[in-house]
């Protein structure tokens, strides 16, 4: 359906004007904090603010990638607002770490997740109703409500401050939704070529990874994405089971420069571009498959 | 039997047996995960939100009933916090709602504009929520933030406000932040349904004389009801449970203005160091939740009796 078709040029207009509006409110924030990325701690605190930056730099990007302290903050000196933070020169590492959890959170996921919803979308077995529900339910718990055995479990097992710790607990956050998910996508697919698969005496095993999997690649692909992009910005499992840079994740350390009251603006609008850019890229890059992995639902 | 029958017989019966194996192979590892971090946590939450659980002195921990939870409802900071909670809810949800149905309207257009909107409005979702946090923070800043500066140049204010010490001002910036961040998934959903209604039936409400509004109200709403109601269940939860967001825009505050009922148990837990009233305050919670989704599916259902 569209409104536009019906409308005059004068309507045509008006929606297209509606489209800019959405665009500007969707990048805005974006848009801000990275010009002012680019700009010196003093045109940054200007009242009001310059609309269009008077001069830009790249020394802010300099001090995250190379540690060297931008000129304008070593001539303001010590003064209110100039500060370095040393968590700012940990972020790079910190994107690493998520970028290895989130990577094998989403490996894990479809190990996981592929024979779970094939077995869910395939068998009637005892329990095979409730068991969708309950896995569904489980997620409605508040999070903080399971912090603390969390870390025990973490704690016990000898797995603070590790990447394992997080990919666990990442996989069991997104498992449920996902196998939901994939289930009911199985379930759309024609199940001739299997079950002649099958007559042919090909295993299970076989027929999932040999047949299901290859005509399966677009939603695995939404799955794993979807995997990845929740565990690349969860946040509070991740403030809770690290201490370290050893594996600590990107929203952790944003986190801790963002709420160090003494650090440079400069820096956070930095750190922020750098944590948000490289899953800014992934989403729009594969944003095919993420947006039919969450619109196959309504498409029902 | 020929030869041939036994061995299609032998086969499909080795099959069978397979077939009972196979499945519950296939979920163990799932089972044994959602058994390890999720059953065996929500288990716990459960057994101390009935225990006097201090993190000060674990050692002990007698039974005491629903004690937690007498002691959570009786106390003046679950009361506003409930009530904060509750309004947040209904009021980001709702605009979340429309926001994301007009957006979608919008962005459905045969227009290039419409096109490339499609893609950039799905960026505010990718992000991590703290990054979004802190430009949010950043906008509504009283000493540098280009909210105030909007105001100020266009004269409606003499000097910066400082939103978010101000209890209204942060609960309105909080709000916003998530509205931004949650905008675009329900775009994506009810875009995705505009999609699938047949041309015809907008083409008959034209031919019959109707506007783009007739067009809308009569076939485009009815027919985007079952999205609507997924959209305000998961929306609902989202934001009954939105703590990323206080966590690094205002740390609950000023005074507990923003202190969501999600940030308010991490702070039982983690600054009162008492688990068992954290836990009764997130199954409380829960309960919120469960009682929302039962009120939207009783109106779904109702709806479809008519």
């Amino acid at each position: 359906m569209t409104t536009a078709r019906f409308g005059s040029a004068f309507a045509q207009r008006l929606v297209a004007l509606g489209c800019v509006g959405v665009v500007l409110w969707t990048l805005a924030p974006i848009a801000w904090i990275s010009l002012a990325s680019l700009q010196t701690e003093r045109d940054i605190i200007q009242v009001p603010p310059y609309w269009v930056p008077r001069a830009m730099t790249l020394d802010n990007y300099g001090y995250i990638f190379t540690g060297r302290i931008p000129q304008a903050m070593v001539s303001a000196g010590a003064s209110s607002g100039s500060r370095i933070s040393q968590e700012a020169r940990r972020l790079l590492r910190a994107v690493g770490n998520s970028f290895i959890v989130a990577t094998l959170v989403g490996a894990g996921n479809l190990l996981v997740a592929v024979p779970a919803s094939y077995a869910l979308s395939r068998f009637h077995f005892r329990g095979s109703s409730w068991y969708e529900t309950l896995i569904i339910l489980s997620r409605l718990i508040p999070i903080p409500a399971i912090a603390i055995p969390y870390y025990l479990m973490v704690s016990k097992a000898n797995l603070v401050d590790t990447h394992l710790a997080l990919v666990l607990i990442h996989l069991a956050l997104t498992l449920p939704i996902v196998t939901w998910f994939l289930a009911g996508y199985f379930r759309d697919f024609p199940r001739s070529l299997e079950e002649a698969a099958a007559l042919d005496g090909c295993s299970t095993l076989r027929i999932m990874t040999r047949i299901l999997v290859p005509l399966a690649v677009p939603g695995l692909m939404a799955s794993a994405a979807l995997a990845f992009m929740t565990s690349y910005s969860e946040f509070f499992f991740a403030l809770l089971v690290t201490q370290t840079i050893r594996a600590q994740t990107a929203p952790v350390i944003l986190a801790a420069i963002g709420n160090n009251q003494d650090v440079s603006l400069a820096l956070i609008a930095v750190s922020t571009v750098i944590a948000i850019a490289p899953i800014a890229v992934i989403t729009l890059a594969f944003r095919h498959y993420i947006v039919r992995g969450y619109t196959i639902g309504v498409e029902k | 039997m020929s030869v041939a029958e036994q061995v299609t017989v032998m086969r499909a019966a080795r099959r069978e047996r397979r077939l009972d194996h196979f499945p519950y192979l296939a979920l163990l590892p799932l089972t044994l995960l959602l058994a390890a971090f999720t059953f065996f946590p929500v288990g716990y939450a459960g057994w101390s939100s009935l225990h006097e659980l201090l993190l000060s002195r674990p050692q002990s921990a007698p039974f005491i009933g629903l004690g937690n939870y007498a002691e959570v409802v009786a106390s003046s900071y679950f009361r506003s916090s409930l009530v904060t909670t509750l309004l947040f809810t209904v009021v980001t949800t709702a605009v979340t709602l429309v926001l994301g149905l007009a957006f979608a309207l919008l962005l459905n257009a045969p227009l290039r504009s419409a096109r490339v909107a499609q893609v950039l409005v799905l960026l505010p979702w990718a992000i991590p929520t703290v990054a979004a946090g802190i430009m949010w923070r950043w906008i509504f800043n009283g000493s540098y933030g280009p909210f105030n500066g909007l105001l100020y140049s266009a004269g409606l204010i003499r000097e910066y406000v400082p939103w978010l010490g101000e209890s209204l001002g942060a609960q309105l910036a909080v709000s916003v932040a998530h509205v931004w961040r949650s905008t675009p998934l329900p775009t994506l959903l009810f875009l995705a349904s505009l999609q699938l209604i047949p041309r015809e039936l907008v083409e008959a409400v034209r031919i019959d004389g109707g506007g783009a509004f007739q067009a809308l109200r009569n076939v485009a709403l009815p027919l985007l009801r079952p999205t609507i109601m997924i959209v305000a269940i998961y929306q609902t939860i989202v934001s009954l449970t939105t703590f990323d967001l206080v966590y690094v825009m205002t740390g609950g505050g000023p005074g507990d203005a923003t202190s969501l009922l999600s940030y308010f148990t991490y702070v039982e837990i983690f600054k009162g160091l008492n688990v068992g009233t954290g836990s009764a305050l997130a199954f409380l919670l829960g309960l919120v939740s469960l009682i929302f989704i039962g009120a939207y599916l009783y109106l779904l259902k109702s709806e479809s009796l008519e």
